[in-house]
């Protein structure tokens, strides 16, 4: 190997660039015969470049109240054709299952009639929006967009670690890393087709389009954001100026005659559909949470008449909750009679008797994750937990068990990544994006998070994690 | 395209009058700390230089609550760098990146980059040395910077709604500014309209035009310094002067015209009724002498309140937090029977 | 069989001008089993279109918005409604009947802690006090807690607010019906008895003050179903109850709850007119 990769350790993972005998796999190939001869410096100067495009265009992460930039490592992550053909079957197979299930907890619930998931577990959900109960959402579609979170195991298989239905980010950032990849690495190209990812937020205008009420003229949409203090503004920014629609908060909108206006310059303007990147409870005043100053007072109203379109719809949470993640692939079994193409972490949920007590006896080797978690918040990794750590998540488990599931630890696949002059291994993961209009789309490519830490598991930008641009190979 | 959210054009119509502001402060601080080293008596600047200095700036009860005395020091300090005057440079510029950050999907990146950067820049100055030069590396600063933010906007906007509201705030602050600054200098140096000046005022007339950024432009067109009349002219009613009130005045017309034709907003007619009133009765007064400049520019001020208000109502009145609206609060009641 | 007409008037005063007042009303009884709902209508003042929809729990709301300015705001459910006795108790369920795993599956959310009912240490030590556990029979149970919840807590209106919780009225031991009922519900959750919360009026021919709105409680009862008790009135005979809706506690079924832009809020009157109908 060349000097870069001097140091670099193979052993115990699936390593996503080289082969067991510390070959190149074959799509790396290229890639690999370009990076060897570079010197340390030129690529610290090329990634000092990558950081200075982000710097500048105040590409940041508020982590505790500090902006951060996102931290963007330049060895691009690959997927080939074939690969990706696989994953993006599984991915359309899992929203629209999905999709099948609101709309039934919502509506009719078969699915607790039928016994496919227990009535308890949907109403336990926090993500579980009772005001949602009897409304048909225009085209009766629930997911709009949505990040599932992918995971390559120790044998190289990939695995659904979560679904990310409510508001995941991180599109801009798919799109911002090929931009910059480009500009400052362009040779890495050369002699790969890659799929394009700048008409994400075009496939995601034309996913809102989709979920309009109105079938005359286009589709009035607009971005709801909570407000700069948000940790993903800059994302809200970047997708209302993609997406050439306006950027409002709470107060730009108006409910009047149970239709939401935009208050601009000119007077009242209808809005059709609202990408919302605010949380649930805070949408509406009336019928949500009371002192919610960010959201918009009779929306809700509005949306039971069907006048308006909010995507994602709310409620979304109970598909994206923890606990129901073990059930998706019964969901996937039972609204569209087929077997799920992409598999999942095997998952023990804390208020079985049998599965707690297995837990608790076993915590030092399983992940238990918080069923309303995000970001890597609410996580404890056993084998890398203290024993405090372990103890007190004892504690929580017993004190609240349908607040927890328990997962074996997945050791996730690793990739180079440059740190301190040379590349060294880091276990990395994929959030890729669907957008659900008419079908669900993938966006070709998807937000390869970096756990910087070595021997971290915890990818999260939101815990100091980093990115990769990720090529999907045209062939 | 549908018009612009009254709240993002409320924002940038104030980003640019922030701007605008510290630009005008910038150079008043510069013009009056030059003043006083040139003369050396520090009682006379107290008095003739730093007072009127806070009255131009309209901030005088403020300043009165905040220090006991207009010197060098306290003035310098309020108007530049004070985080309890919401008018300072530096409050100028952390209020204009504040509203830059809530409507960065309009500005250009290189925009919102300049902004970012002079008023990271000053924050670190804040709390650096004290020496003299300070107000002029201050001045220079500022003034650059803003140049340049004016630079960018005209070199890289596209002439939509966005471009125009930040037009039209720039100058309406101009003109409002500019008449500040002539009635309480004219209020001061001439309080009989007296038609010839002497020697000592030769000075201050000097000081004013470069207040006014007009120092240059009055040599070039060899206007005679011992005539206020001529003065005053360049500085009100010259309609080819970037600084005349006359010239401000037509910029916030133009803007508002196009804001009307490009549909951004339903019409402007109060405002544009009060612009063309204020500019006829600016030219009309010019000659007849029987009005003192200063009560000329006093009424300015506040016709210019009146179009600011005026615009405020074509423009923003649907902004969240506008006239028309209030606190949300909510309301619930309970069950209670005995 | 008696037959009631209720007129419930809610009047809110501004200090200056509200606008933009968009509220949701749970004022409208449904028919069920107890009660025929002959006679159901809201007004508004000033006036608004009602948009009606049925909630989670098959609760009737009724939605409106006021744009205008307004100073005040009053809004009056009128109803005519049949209501015919509640079944006697019955006695002997043995509190083996609740391990059916099937109770936990179905009637979870009346199980769990909901928003305004939970139960902190001062709920098991006031659970210890009752001093109920040699109680074999689980309707027995129910009626000795409704008991001990109404001798526990004095009914003092303005102590508490709408939002104020189980532990609070504990500590201050004392409350309205609603707390009243967020205590009782905490103390059947808590043992395993699913338990939700009634809102309603109670007529009470007697009564010589203006009545208000009122909160009660169900408990299920295994081989029965919904039962209904009252810690505010644990007299047996429950015969004068109109319900409106039913939930997890009072955030569930508020009787209005909205938004408005404004002045603050002067002043809220919440009457209750009944009477007997031939």
């Amino acid at each position: 190997m060349s000097v870069l990769f001097a140091d670099y350790a193979l052993s115990g993972y699936y390593d996503e660039m080289f082969d067991d005998d510390a070959a190149p796999r074959a799509p790396y190939a290229g890639l690999y015969g370009e990076v060897e001869h570079l010197e340390a410096g030129v690529f610290t100067r090329k990634s000092d470049l990558a950081g200075a495009c982000y710097l500048n265009e105040g590409i940041t992460f508020s982590h505790h109240g500090q902006e951060h930039p996102f931290p963007f490592d330049l060895l691009p992550r690959l997927i080939s054709a074939a690969e990706w053909r696989r994953l993006e079957d599984g991915l359309r197979q899992r929203v629209t299952a999905l999709d099948r299930f609101l709309s039934d907890a919502y509506g009719p619930q078969r699915c607790l009639s039928d016994g496919v998931i227990p009535r308890s577990l949907l109403t336990s959900c926090k993500g579980y929006i009772r005001e949602m109960v009897g409304i048909t959402p225009p085209n009766d579609r629930w997911v709009h967009v949505a990040g599932i979170d992918l995971v390559r195991d120790g044998a190289g298989e990939w695995r659904v670690l979560e679904d990310n239905l409510r508001t995941p980010s991180g599109i801009s950032y798919v799109v911002q890393n090929r931009n910059f990849m480009r500009r400052v690495f362009p040779e890495a190209f050369a002699g790969y087709a890659v799929r394009r990812v700048d008409n994400a937020p075009m496939m995601l205008r034309r996913a809102l389009a989709a979920a309009s009420p109105v079938d005359v003229g286009p589709a009035r949409i607009v971005v709801l954001t909570p407000g700069p203090m948000n940790a993903a503004y800059y994302e809200h920014t970047f997708l209302a100026q993609q997406m050439g629609v306006p950027l409002a908060e709470g107060r730009d909108l108006v409910v009047r005659g149970r239709r939401v206006y935009l208050k601009t310059t000119a007077g009242y303007e209808p809005v059709d559909v609202i990408y919302r990147r605010l949380d649930d409870w805070f949408l509406d005043p009336v019928a949500l949470r009371q002192d919610s100053l960010l959201g918009v007072p009779g929306l809700i109203g509005a949306y039971r008449a069907g006048n308006v379109a909010i995507c994602t719809a709310p409620g979304t949470g109970i598909a994206d909750d923890k606990a129901v993640y073990a059930y998706v692939p019964r969901l996937i079994r039972y609204y569209l009679g087929e077997e799920p193409i992409l598999k999942q972490v095997p998952t023990y949920l804390l208020e079985d008797h049998d599965d707690r007590e297995h837990v608790l006896a076993n915590l030092d080797s399983l992940v238990v994750k918080a069923v309303d978690g995000a970001g890597g918040y609410g996580i404890m990794i056993g084998p890398h937990a203290s024993s405090d750590e372990r103890r007190e998540f004892a504690e929580r488990i017993t004190a609240n068990p349908r607040g927890y599931i328990a997962q074996d630890t997945v050791t996730l696949s690793r990739a180079p990544v440059f740190q301190g002059g040379r590349f060294a291994a880091r276990h990395i993961d994929l959030r890729p994006f669907v957008m659900f209009g008419e079908t669900p789309e993938v966006v070709p490519g998807g937000l390869t998070r970096v756990a910087l830490t070595e021997g971290s598991l915890v990818v999260n930008s939101s815990q100091g994690g980093g990115s990769k641009d990720t090529w999907v190979l045209e062939r | 395209m549908s018009p612009m959210l009254a709240r993002v054009a409320d924002n940038l119509y104030w980003i640019a009058r922030a701007i605008e502001r510290a630009d005008t402060y910038a150079r008043l601080l510069e013009v009056s700390h030059a003043m006083t080293r040139e003369s050396g008596d520090v009682s006379y600047g107290a008095r003739t230089v730093w007072e009127p200095l806070v009255e131009i700036t309209g901030d005088m009860e403020r300043f009165e609550q905040l220090f006991h005395v207009a010197d060098e020091e306290s003035v310098v300090q309020f108007l530049a760098t004070s985080p309890d005057n919401p008018n300072s440079i530096t409050s100028c510029l952390r209020r204009a990146r504040q509203n830059a950050q809530s409507v960065r999907d309009l500005l250009p990146t290189d925009v919102w980059e300049a902004l970012n950067t002079v008023y990271l820049e000053l924050a670190e100055a804040e709390t650096g040395n004290d020496d003299r030069e300070r107000v002029y590396l201050l001045s220079r600063q500022v003034r650059r910077a803003v140049a340049l933010l004016h630079g960018l906007i005209d070199g890289g906007m596209r002439r939509d709604g966005s471009w125009y509201f930040l037009r039209l705030g720039r100058f309406t602050e101009r003109a409002e500014k500019s008449a500040r600054l002539l009635e309480v200098k004219y209020r001061l140096l001439l309080p009989d309209d007296a038609a010839l000046i002497g020697g000592v005022e030769l000075h201050q007339w000097r000081s004013l035009l470069r207040s006014a950024g007009a120092d240059e432009a009055s040599r070039r067109l060899d206007v005679d310094l011992a005539s206020p009349r001529r003065l005053a002219q360049l500085l009100v009613t010259d309609d080819r002067f970037p600084r005349s009130v006359v010239y401000c005045l037509d910029q916030v017309a133009m803007a508002l015209t196009s804001l009307v034709a490009g549909g951004d907003i339903a019409e402007a007619d109060t405002a544009l009724t009060l612009v063309g009133q204020t500019r006829a009765a600016l030219i009309a007064a010019e000659s007849l002498p029987s009005q003192s400049l200063a009560e000329r520019m006093d009424r300015v001020q506040r016709q210019c309140n009146a179009i600011d208000e005026a615009v405020a109502l074509s423009c923003f009145a649907y902004s969240p937090g506008a006239g028309m609206e209030g606190t949300q609060r909510a309301q619930a009641a309970r069950q209670a029977q005995n | 069989m008696l037959k009631l007409r209720v007129k419930h008037r809610t009047e809110m005063r501004y200090a200056g001008e509200a606008h933009d007042s968009i509220n949701e009303v749970r004022l409208s009884p449904r028919s069920n089993g107890r009660q025929q709902v002959e006679l159901s209508a809201i007004t508004v003042e000033p006036s608004a279109s009602i948009h009606r929809h049925h909630d989670a729990f098959g609760n009737e709301v009724a939605w409106f918005q006021v744009t205008d300015p307004h100073r005040s705001l009053v809004v009056e459910s009128d109803v005519l409604v049949a209501v015919t006795p509640h079944p006697p108790h019955p006695d002997d369920v043995p509190w083996s009947a609740l391990d059916d795993p099937s109770i936990r599956t179905e009637l979870g959310e009346y199980l769990d802690q909901s928003p305004l009912v939970d139960w902190p240490e001062a709920v098991h030590q006031f659970a210890d006090s009752l001093d109920l556990d040699d109680i074999h029979d689980i309707v027995a149970w129910v009626r000795a807690t409704e008991i001990g919840v109404n001798r526990a807590i004095t009914y003092v209106p303005g102590v508490t607010d709408v939002d104020t919780t189980v532990e609070h009225v504990l500590q201050v031991r004392s409350g309205v019906c609603q707390d009243m009922a967020h205590l009782f519900l905490a103390l059947c959750r808590r043992r395993g008895i699913p338990a939700r919360y009634v809102s309603g009026w109670l007529y009470e021919p007697g009564r010589d003050t203006p009545s208000e709105s009122h909160a009660w409680c169900e408990a299920w009862i295994p081989g029965v179903g919904w039962m209904e008790f009252d810690p505010t009135h644990p007299e047996p005979e429950l015969n004068r109850y109109v319900r409106i809706g039913v939930g997890r506690d009072y955030t569930d079924v508020p009787p209005f709850r909205g938004s408005y832009v404004g002045a603050a809020t002067e002043r809220m009157v919440v009457t209750v007119e009944m009477s007997e109908v031939e």
